[in-house]
């Protein structure tokens, strides 16, 4: 393990995340907030500095850092992990947050986009910490690691690795030859996206920092809201079709949109991750309206369809805002929602999950398999978008699915430990596991996740962590065969 | 955190060139891993699944997984937008056919297939597109000229293979010398003499590059640079150089070993197929040697001895016991390990130079040995991959530029110019040049004279202007210099 090459990249991190924590810090001075917030957000701030300039010592040396596959997955793990520690800092130096559990499970929700709050009263909290939990979500969506390597080139080619281990989906398309070009496109794409809802969302009447703070939290498929009562607050349909459109960009594979951009349009109807994952939004979203329509919980077609696609994408893209507690919905619409959890949105976007991608290879790998028991002696390829897939694919996601899922029904039994109810505990799970945030019961989109105990908000903590690098980055570091040194 | 910033703001914003290579063998990701050094985009197409995963795991670059002869593998690598295609797969026929079809389709791409027939050599360096082919380059052709060069200069191991003949580079262990160590660089060139240059000293495995102030010690390895002449006033001749050779063993027959031969002016018996023409001067020149080729593969030494009358061609197996004393190859001047086991060849030149040969050398496809060979006897290492890139790197790079070494595991390498009429600083003094931070000129030949350069030189059109600086910076310098 070269732990100085480690420390030399993780204190950049640390200097990054110090440095927009900083920014804030103007914002809260600008705003003429009280003056304590300001001064713990300066204080949030140095704090980064100081272990940067502790870890730089520690990693003092003049080569370039080199960074093995091991050594990669520590790092990005690791980069995660101080990230969040360092930005818990500003809620509970501030008292918003007076817990330090508690901030940390916020700031590791924020960064891994999950949008799993502990925060009962919402708008209690100064402005500039919603800024900064709006900011987390941001930064986390697109990768700070990826954000890293975009402005530091100099990385070379480790950057690959530190890349894969952190960018979601089965492999990474490299869109342009050098990779920190890539992670530079697919920011400015992001960037740019993000711009585009701000200004959309301020036609719509919202304000400069509402529209900010909810783009942040859709583009990166967060769902924190600096409101009480999530989107719901807002009475306007034009609104709640902005946000359901930009939640479905925001699942969608970045790649695309660059194509896109490039000229290509029929990349988009080319895809056949792309289109499973229209197709899972418009079919979910069909039922789920039909069954609110039919069970009288909304009277006019255009308002149930509304609900229904702003709930189908939110959950599907697993960002986790709300536009009425769909706790109280009817059994089918809950039931949907509850699988939508599962599945996620496509490789290569700001979602969670297990991704459309896979369960398109697996859903395949499971038709060609019957079709080997009808004809045994039959040679057979999968393809994925008009190119056969290697056997090695499958079985890496094969084995993922399998660990996704192991983890999850470990989950369930440390979590029910607390005492709650199975609904509650399994969508608690799922709910942090997937990166989505809201879950069904007590953890439903009108509730929150204060009353668990510190050592169930920790290892939820940990369930999100393992679904935003998608468990093998993070549970490589728990086998022995990890940490040998030959 | 100062050195992540610095690569920061050097990170080109320049046109990058557009590269793409066939086959990610030795040599493919060797020039690939090279051109992503200096910053260019390349595209490697593989067809071996699994070593197209690797390589993708390995590389900073697009690998495009498919046949290199299919035309829509071609098109979705994105060949039509590259500068270069260049075939380096293990097959001739796959790198000409490739080459054609990219020539035929996409027209402004150029060319570069490497082949190993050695009866394709001849349509080396014509100058003219053949089947789709700018440049047709042998591997062993490209050896051998390097093998050659390093014989005609008396197989020192002090000396430097530079391409440059007009000038000469020379390592020389302070320890050794007694004027270098505890003094700084202008001192020493004070007391020396000014006609030399230290473009590069090697301290404890890392290459510095020196200023005036620069403080020598006794570990230190410099490289110095001049002309021969010079350095010999200076410094002595060189104690290591061979001038007259009287025997020469070379283990190995294949296609090397011929186009060596060749290359080194021995007598062949005419045919149309060896075009090249006879230089009896050369062989004179180095002493009229005797030279044994061993293989044990007949099949191999019989072609060799139709063609070359005064060799003396030997069957016998490397693993044969007592074969170097058999063939008394410890009392050999010159031994050449040049088979295609660079195992075989490191094992056997250490053998021979411990049976008492004078100079050995020994040819390698990789690095893997490399930290052996410090240790070893063996007086001269050759790196086919190596030198092939660099000819590959010569071709494909914008202006006039020339690779004429690369330091070994180090990032910098030294690079020639020769200055174009387009250049719009020509008759400038180098000190108004206002070079970026990091080029250091070493030497600059004006009319076929080697001047050490002061900031007062002026630099005129043609001149040949050597400079050392790190891989990185090569697509900047292409700016500063136009193509």
């Amino acid at each position: 393990m070269h732990w100085k090459s480690i420390f030399c990249l993780l204190s950049v991190i640390l200097l990054i995340v110090s440095g927009f924590i900083a920014s804030i810090a103007i914002y809260s001075y600008a705003v003429q907030e009280a003056f304590t917030v300001t001064l713990s957000l300066i204080a949030a701030a140095a704090i980064g500095v100081l272990f940067f300039v502790l870890m730089k010592l520690l990693s003092r040396k003049n080569e370039k850092p080199l960074l093995t596959n091991r050594d990669g997955f520590m790092f990005v793990t690791l980069s995660w992990v101080f990230s969040s520690l360092s930005g818990a800092l500003p809620y509970t130096i501030s008292g918003a947050i007076p817990s330090y559990i508690d901030a940390f499970f916020e700031t590791m929700s924020g960064f891994t986009t999950t949008g799993a709050s502990i925060l009962t009263n919402i708008e209690a909290v100064p402005k500039s910490l919603l800024l900064w939990r709006a900011t987390t979500h941001w930064l986390g969506g697109m990768g700070i690691v990826v954000l890293l390597v975009a402005i530091l080139p100099a990385l070379g080619f480790s950057a690959l690795r530190v890349i894969e281990a952190e960018a979601p989906g089965p492999s990474v398309d490299r869109i342009t030859p050098h990779i920190s070009k890539t992670a530079k496109m697919l920011w400015l794409i992001y960037l740019g996206l993000t711009i585009a809802e701000v200004i959309l969302l301020m036609l719509g009447g919202m304000s400069l920092y509402d529209a900010v703070c909810h783009a942040f939290a859709t583009m990166a498929t967060g769902g924190f809201s600096p409101k009480n009562a999530s989107v719901a607050h807002y009475d306007s349909g034009y609104l709640h079709w902005v946000v359901t459109v930009f939640m479905f960009l925001a699942g969608t594979n970045f790649t695309l949109h660059y194509r896109v951009l490039a000229g290509n349009f029929r990349s988009f109807y080319k895809d056949v991750e792309f289109k499973t994952y229209a197709f899972i939004f418009l079919a979910a979203t069909l039922i789920v309206s039909a069954n609110l329509l039919v069970s009288g919980m909304y009277t006019k077609v255009e308002e149930s369809l509304r609900h229904s696609s702003f709930q189908v994408a939110s959950i599907l893209t697993t960002t986790g805002f709300a536009t009425g507690d769909f706790g109280q919905w009817p059994a089918v619409s809950q039931t949907v929602l509850f699988f939508l959890m599962f599945i996620g949105g496509c490789a290569g976007s700001t979602g969670g999950g297990i991704k459309v991608i896979r369960i398109v290879v697996l859903l395949k790998m499971a038709f060609t398999e019957m079709r080997y028991l009808s004809n045994p002696r039959g040679v057979f390829a999968i393809f994925v978008n008009e190119k056969p897939v290697r056997k090695n694919v499958i079985y890496d996601v094969a084995a993922l699915v399998f660990l996704y899922f192991a983890f999850f029904f470990v989950s369930v039994v440390v979590i029910s430990f607390t005492g709650v109810d199975i609904l509650t505990n399994i969508t608690a799970v799922i709910a942090n596991l997937g990166n989505i945030g809201p879950g069904l019961g007590k953890v439903g989109p009108a509730f929150n996740y204060a009353f668990f105990p510190w050592w169930a908000k920790l290892w939820l903590a940990f369930a999100m962590l393992v679904g935003r690098l998608e468990v093998y980055t993070v549970l490589i570091l728990f086998s022995r065969k990890f940490w040998r040194s030959f | 955190m100062l050195n992540l910033l610095q690569a920061c703001k050097a990170s080109p914003i320049l046109d990058s060139m557009k590269v793409a290579i066939l086959g990610a063998g030795l040599l493919g990701s060797l020039i690939a891993r090279e051109l992503i050094t200096e910053n260019r985009d390349v595209v490697i197409i593989e067809r071996n699944p699994n070593v197209a995963r690797t390589i993708a795991n390995d590389l900073d670059c697009i690998v495009e997984e498919g046949d290199g002869e299919r035309l829509d593998t071609l098109a979705s690598a994105g060949v039509a937008e590259a500068d270069w295609f260049i075939a380096c797969t293990g097959s001739d026929e796959t790198n000409i056919v490739s080459c054609g079809i990219v020539a035929e389709t996409f027209k402004n791409v150029r060319t570069i297939a490497r082949t190993r027939n050695p009866y394709f050599a001849a349509f080396r360096s014509t100058g003219r597109r053949i089947l789709g082919v700018d440049h047709l380059l042998n591997p062993d052709a490209e050896t051998a000229e390097a093998i050659a060069r390093i014989i005609y200069r008396g197989m020192s191991p002090e000396i430097i293979d530079v391409k440059e003949a007009g000038i000469q580079m020379r390592r020389i262990d302070c320890i050794k010398e007694s004027r270098f160590p505890g003094r700084i660089l202008s001192e020493v060139r004070a007391s020396i003499g000014p006609e030399f240059m230290v473009p590069a000293v090697l301290r404890h495995g890392e290459l510095m590059i020196p200023s005036g102030d620069f403080l020598f010690e006794k570990d230190d390895r410099a490289y110095i640079l001049g002309e021969p002449s010079a350095l010999d006033r200076l410094f002595g001749p060189c104690r290591n150089t061979i001038r007259k050779f009287k025997s020469m063993a070379i283990f190995g027959a294949e296609a090397l070993t011929g186009l060596l031969l060749q290359e080194l002016g021995i007598e062949m018996v005419s045919t149309s197929s060896h075009p090249k023409a006879r230089n009896r001067q050369v062989l004179s020149l180095l002493g009229n040697p005797k030279i044994k080729v061993i293989d044990g593969r007949k099949e191999f030494l019989k072609p060799l001895s139709t063609v070359f009358p005064d060799i003396e061609p030997i069957e016998r197996q490397l693993s044969e016991e007592h074969i170097i004393e058999e063939e008394s190859i410890g009392s050999a001047d010159i031994v050449l390990c040049l088979t295609s086991h660079q195992t075989i060849n490191i094992l056997t030149a250490q053998l021979a130079k411990q049976k008492g040969a004078k100079r050995a050398m020994a040819l390698v496809t990789n690095d893997l040995y490399a930290p052996l060979l410090d240790s070893m006897h063996i007086d001269i290492i050759i790196n086919e991959k190596t030198v092939m890139a660099g000819t590959i790197l010569d071709r494909v790079r914008k202006a006039k530029i020339r690779r004429l070494y690369s330091f070994p595991q180090n990032e910098f390498e030294l690079i020639e110019i020769q200055i174009s009429r387009s250049f719009e600083k020509l008759g400038w003094k180098i000190r108004d040049l206002n070079l970026p931070k990091g080029f250091l000129i070493t030497f600059v030949i004006h009319e076929g004279r080697t001047i050490v350069p002061t900031g007062d030189t002026e630099i005129h059109e043609n001149d040949l202007v050597g400079l050392i600086l790190k891989k990185e910076e090569i697509g900047r310098l292409e700016n500063v210099f136009g193509a």
